[in-house]
């Protein structure tokens, strides 16, 4: 996901190139989304948080050291973009939590993205980060570490944990 | 990646992508647009109050009135000053005599 043009696109934007900050924008908008999407498995909260996101990024453009991969730089914006929402929406519960539905004996197919939606969402926001960015968005280990601001040792532990328990709720899929 | 890693990791990938607004972009400098601060000029920031911005005016408007008002003015001599008397008159005659 890195790109080397990334940095060269911050100082154009930071000159007052808004022409720069749109071409940031049209590369990491969908998967800025789909990282908020699968933390908060709601589409329209995403979206929300998503654009909170990019409006924090412009806002701390000045921030941005060249040497950081841009990518994982924008990630740990969006997850902590997420991460206030999951506060909010805790201390301002609309409707009681759907409960994960469970797998049935012969699962249908198109219940599959639900299953596993439900069984991400069950997770520790921790350890629905690092699967997230490892299965959905690809990032390497050290990466992933960038973005959640822990070692590559804290990283391999969230996966493993993570996995097993995704393994034990997704079993009939399996 | 081992088997049952990548087992997973292909199950896992039946969790769709959802796709951006049309309008991601737009809504996003819209907000951008939004939380800028507003700029004002410097001058309102150095006199924050509107009654300091108008004594300050005043007091300006003062002193650029009598500068230009002292040095604008023509300087006449004294002796032209009594130029109106007429030499016939005794104040035109010791006019006259002063010379």
């Amino acid at each position: 996901m890195a790109d080397a043009q990334d940095p060269a696109l911050v100082a154009r934007t930071l000159a007052g190139d808004d022409a720069a900050f749109d071409e940031l924008l049209a590369r990491y908008r969908k998967p800025v989304l789909n990282f908020a999407y699968r933390l908060l498995g709601d589409a329209t909260e995403a979206e929300d948080v998503a654009q909170d996101a990019f409006v924090r990024a412009y806002r701390h453009l000045a921030d941005y050291h060249p040497r950081r991969q841009f990518s994982t730089w924008l990630f740990a914006i969006a997850r902590h973009a997420a991460i206030d929402r999951l506060r909010y929406r805790q201390r301002h519960p609309t409707a009681p939590l759907a409960a994960a539905p469970e797998p049935a004996a012969s699962p249908r197919y198109d219940d599959l993205g639900e299953h596993i939606a439900a069984a991400i969402a069950g997770l520790p926001e921790d350890q629905r980060t690092a699967i997230v960015l490892a299965e959905y968005h690809g990032l390497s280990h050290a990466e992933i570490a960038g973005v959640m601001d822990c070692t590559e040792k804290s990283v391999e532990s969230r996966l493993y944990r993570a996995r097993a328990a995704l393994r034990e709720k997704l079993r009939g899929f399996l | 990646m081992n088997h049952q890693d990548d087992q997973l990791h292909r199950l896992l990938q039946h969790w769709r992508e959802v796709e951006p607004a049309g309008n991601f972009d737009a809504q996003v400098w819209r907000r951008i647009r939004q939380s800028e601060p507003v700029r004002r000029p410097w001058l309102i920031d150095w006199l924050p109050r509107p009654a300091w911005t108008l004594a300050a005016a005043v007091a300006v408007g003062l002193v650029i009135g009598i500068a230009s008002g002292v040095f604008s003015a023509p300087v006449v001599p004294p002796t032209e000053q009594l130029s109106f008397l007429a030499p016939t008159t005794l104040a035109g005659a010791l006019r006259g005599g002063h010379r």
